[in-house]
């Protein structure tokens, strides 16, 4: 599943909008120029005075003419992770005194964030200046690390002009709960300006494991059962990986998952990449907060700015830089610069970033371009004439993401128009476009994701998203969508019973393979009393087609008659009907079908039903005028039926209109 | 059930159409006398049997022989009731295809034949109630969209049950992708209302879908009314496949028998032969309720 991210990365990285958040390698001179940070240490300590003349630097092998050489003029902006998962509760107090000490460093230009990890990502305060601080607030450990969250949302800030962006994450390099891997972090790190490191901490054990157990057991869906196949399973008489990390002795037979992939060295290499590094807790004399990040910070504002103008190089593509100091006595130095920056052919070539939908020439295809225009009005009907005007909707959707967001300045509009335009193409006929955006969709989950804890906007993507892919009816394909939402908000019922809706498509085809699983997805669905009818429902009609009667007529009487949602009630009595003929009782099944006739008179499959049983009963006359009824029927609402196996689909205009809004 | 999105079928005519010869049955109840009418489709090769007379036909209700009281050829009027699948999988050539296929069907009706048109996706339509106007039923494909669901169980059953007139004879032509997937009818219940309906039912299906037991399961249903399944490939004529099943049921006998010997109620199993030597294909429906 994590592999999907780097894709899902490489996807993103083409977007205009997050192409300012990564890799700037311009500034503006009215030519493209790159600025790269150099730290040059002799010893333990930055060596003063070099310039350009001392300086080799080589882009894709090419040498190149450093045209200006800066240090300590440019202001810096600080991005400082605390990975608190395995910490005991935050002491705020002493937090905030390490916090002034750290502020203390900073010069007058400088500004600071603070974000505090672990289950969510907590931004403590903004990008501010040193000036006085909210307090801080200590929020109780959740247990688990999504450090690779918060290192991308740090590293995807955009880089302003004239400033330098320093990310320090304090971390032990544990994570288990982000939706990004190592190798995206690596990759990211690769096309950020941001310079990363990395302090090594090291977690008291028993805290680690104390706060994973209770973590644990507050949320057991975060945690999967252990692949058997894990080459890191223990062998005869060894402790299991989990036990020896975490203090989980007891429960190999669940595990997290995320231990299958920690790659400490990957994140290493995604710091080095930066020109930053990883530093070892031995490394500082004082391991307090205030100490290792003075000795981080001063040695990157020590660090070296060289610009240049490329030359004799290609624009495009991924360029390796190599920086010597040529000076005498270098050999002994220790150079740090990034190892290379990007830049993608889609980019624009012009410096200031504009995205392509406001270019002055307007590049994207008229289809798209009214599209776009229609949606800026809100006028959705005319949007959607416009889509139906797409003949390759898999280039249109690729033509989407590479002129990036048409509200660069609203982000929450972009997810909007994501859902939409996937919706649409996921009801195409044909294969590749609703492949194109399927994968439009999965990709750009992982982009909606705030930072810090699930907000309302992320809930209603989650649920607007969940209700058009149902509603194409693709089973477990739409598992990793539906997990990523519990996981997100384990606490939103719709969610679960999804999880179970999607199950019982995959298997909606005798021999009904797991069904004993999808309806013990049911039953806790129906726990949640928001759910329960649905829940029932959905139970029973199952029951019913894997020849379970008796227990599918419980299920559906534990179904208030007076439910609200109509709907249900018209489906409750029509499944009654489906029962009652399946169990031969073809009077109790014509009375089923009238209630149901009752509940929506324009119903037309509870007409059949009504019918079909009749004729069977021998009834001709009664079956005869329901059949002249069904002739009569002309246009009328849906049949709740017809939509039955379309899920939560029902609930899709509802969830868009209030994805809008929210996107407003 | 499967899903609404579907690739789009290919459709074509009737290149397999087997030599196939149909049987009918249509108990009738006249004059305080339960008369039973049995459509029976005799073929020596691609041909139908002309000539036969009552006594060449051998005919027996739940294995007790019957006296066969008249025999009719090509004399009673026609209902035919056409249901057309209009679902997304099926698109603008396929709909066109079916509207010259309809257009086919009734140039090759009778002066007092008739025509009812459904269509049906999730949604069933009577398009066209029983008209000689080729025009309108013309008019009522080319409106028709390819797009939602297949109800195609559903569509059947209420053509079966809407097919009762007694004193004519009942065919029904269904043109469908064959795979369903929003009717609220279950297989066994359809089989058992084809099992008392008075139509002949023949279902004409892109071959594609026949795989498995969808195959079965149409073929059951044809054998019980003894219709016919046509599959068609991608390419061939629709026409020519809706002209085949009218020609050949137009061209089956009527026997009418009263029953003799046997219960009046419960299910009657029919088997029809014919006395002559040399292989012929005899098909007649498989039963009848009785009153």
């Amino acid at each position: 599943m994590r592999r999907a991210v780097r894709t899902a990365l490489a996807l993103a990285l083409s977007s205009t909008a997050l192409a300012q958040a990564t890799q700037q390698p311009t500034f503006r001179t009215g030519v493209d120029g790159v600025s790269v940070d150099v730290t040059v240490m002799s010893g333990t300590s930055p060596l003063a005075g070099l310039k350009a003349a001392d300086f080799v630097l080589l882009d894709n092998g090419v040498r190149q003419t450093i045209d200006v050489v800066d240090t300590q003029t440019l202001p810096i902006d600080v991005s400082l992770l605390l990975d608190t998962s395995a910490s005991e509760k935050p002491q705020a107090d002493g937090i905030r005194r390490e916090l002034d000490k750290i502020e203390a460093v900073l010069g007058p230009e400088d500004r600071l964030e603070v974000m505090t990890i672990d289950t969510y990502v907590h931004q403590v305060f903004p990008m501010r200046g040193p000036s006085a601080h909210p307090l801080f607030s200590p929020t109780a450990s959740g247990g688990l690390s999504s450090i690779y969250d918060a290192i991308a949302a740090a590293m995807l800030q955009p880089v302003l002009a004239n400033r330098r962006h320093l990310v320090v994450a304090l971390t032990d390099g544990y994570d288990t709960v982000s939706t990004l891997d190592a190798p995206a972090i690596r990759d990211l790190a690769r096309r950020s300006d941001a310079a990363l490191h990395i302090v090594s901490a090291i977690a008291a054990p028993t805290v680690r494991a104390q706060n994973m157990q209770s973590e644990a057991k507050r949320r057991p869906e975060l945690m999967v059962p252990a692949i058997p196949a894990d080459p890191r399973a223990p062998g005869p008489g060894e402790l299991p990986q989990q036990c020896v990390e975490t203090g989980l002795c007891e429960q190999w037979s669940r595990f997290w998952l995320p231990f299958a992939d920690s790659s400490p060295d990957l994140l290493a290499e995604a710091a080095r990449s930066t020109g930053g590094d990883v530093h070892d807790p031995g490394w500082f004399a004082n391991r307090d907060l205030s100490s290792i990040f003075r000795q981080v910070f001063d040695d990157y504002r020590h660090s070296y700015v060289l610009r240049y103008t490329p030359a004799n190089v290609a624009r495009t593509g991924w360029h390796t830089l190599t920086v010597r100091v040529a000076a005498a006595g270098s050999q002994s130095y220790l150079v740090r610069a990034r190892s290379g920056y990007a830049i993608d052919t889609a980019a624009p070539a012009s410096p200031d970033r504009t995205p392509l939908w406001a270019a002055p020439d307007h590049p994207v295809s008229a289809v798209l371009a009214s599209v776009v225009d229609a949606y800026d009005r809100e006028d959705y009907q005319a949007a959607a004439s416009a889509l139906e005007r797409a003949n390759d909707f898999g280039k249109l959707i690729h033509e989407f993401e590479t002129a990036g967001n048409p509200w660069p300045s609203n982000p929450h509009r972009e997810a909007v128009f994501v859902v939409e335009l996937a919706a649409t193409g996921l009801f195409r006929s044909d294969a590749p476009s609703r492949l194109a955006a399927s994968d439009l969709l999965r990709n750009y989950s992982r982009l909606v994701r705030s930072s810090g804890e699930p907000d309302e906007f992320e809930r209603l993507y989650y649920w607007a998203a969940i209700t058009a892919v149902e509603g194409t009816i693709p089973g477990a394909a739409a598992l990793p969508l539906v997990e990523t939402a519990e996981k997100r908000f384990p606490d939103e019922p719709r969610f679960q019973l999804a999880h179970a809706i999607v199950s019982d498509q995959e298997h909606s085809l005798p021999p009904y393979a797991d069904a004993d699983r999808t309806l013990d997805l049911y039953a806790a669905a129906a726990t949640n009393p928001a759910i329960a009818a649905e829940a029932h429902l959905r139970s029973a009609f199952l029951l019913h087609r894997v020849g379970r009667q008796d227990l599918a007529l419980n299920a559906l009487d534990v179904m208030m008659p007076d439910e609200p949602d109509a709907d249900l009630r018209y489906l409750r009595n029509l499944f009654r009907g489906r029962v009652q003929v399946s169990r031969d009782q073809f009077n109790a099944a014509a009375f089923a079908y009238r209630a149901a006739i009752a509940s929506a008179p324009d119903a037309q499959a509870a007409r059949v039903g009504l019918m079909t049983t009749l004729f069977r009963l021998g009834d001709l006359p009664g079956a005869e005028s329901a059949e002249r009824e069904i002739e009569a029927m002309r246009s009328g609402p849906i049949d709740p039926w017809w939509r039955y196996w379309q899920g939560d689909f029902r609930f899709y205009p509802a969830a868009i209109d209030a994805l809008r809004k929210a996107s407003r | 059930m499967v899903p609404f999105v579907r690739s789009t079928i290919a459709l074509a005519a009737a290149a397999l159409l087997a030599a196939a010869s149909a049987a009918r049955q249509q108990p009738v109840f006249r004059s305080g006398v339960d008369v039973v009418s049995v459509d029976v489709s005799v073929r020596a090769g691609n041909s139908p049997l002309q000539g036969l007379r009552a006594e060449d036909f051998d005919l027996r209700d739940n294995d007790v022989a019957q006296t066969i009281n008249d025999i009719s050829y090509e004399t009673q009027p026609i209902d035919a009731t056409i249901a057309l699948d209009v679902s997304q999988s099926v698109n603008g050539t396929v709909l066109d295809g079916m509207r010259k296929a309809v257009e086919a069907l009734m140039g090759d009706l009778g002066p007092g034949d008739r025509l009812k048109l459904f269509s049906f996706n999730e949604r069933i339509v009577r398009a066209v109630d029983y008209t000689s106007d080729a025009k309108a039923a013309s008019a009522a494909i080319k409106s028709a969209a390819g797009f939602g669901g297949t109800s195609i169980l559903d569509a059947m059953a209420v053509a079966l049950v809407g097919a009762h007139e007694l004193d004519r004879r009942q065919l029904l032509v269904v043109f469908s992708d064959g795979r369903d997937s929003t009717s609220i009818s279950e297989r066994d219940g359809l089989l058992d209302v084809a099992r008392r309906s008075h139509a002949a039912a023949d279902v004409v299906l892109s071959a594609r879908s026949m795989t498995g037991d969808l195959r079965d399961f149409y073929e059951a249903v044809a054998k019980e009314t003894g219709g016919l399944v046509m599959p068609v490939v991608p390419g061939s004529d629709v026409s020519k496949a809706f002209r085949t099943v009218l020609s050949d049921f137009r061209s089956s006998y009527v026997l009418h028998f009263t029953p003799q010997g046997v219960e009046r109620s419960g299910y009657h199993t029919l088997t029809v032969a014919v006395r002559r030597s040399g292989h012929l294909d005899v098909r007649a429906r498989r039963g009848y309720f009785g009153g």
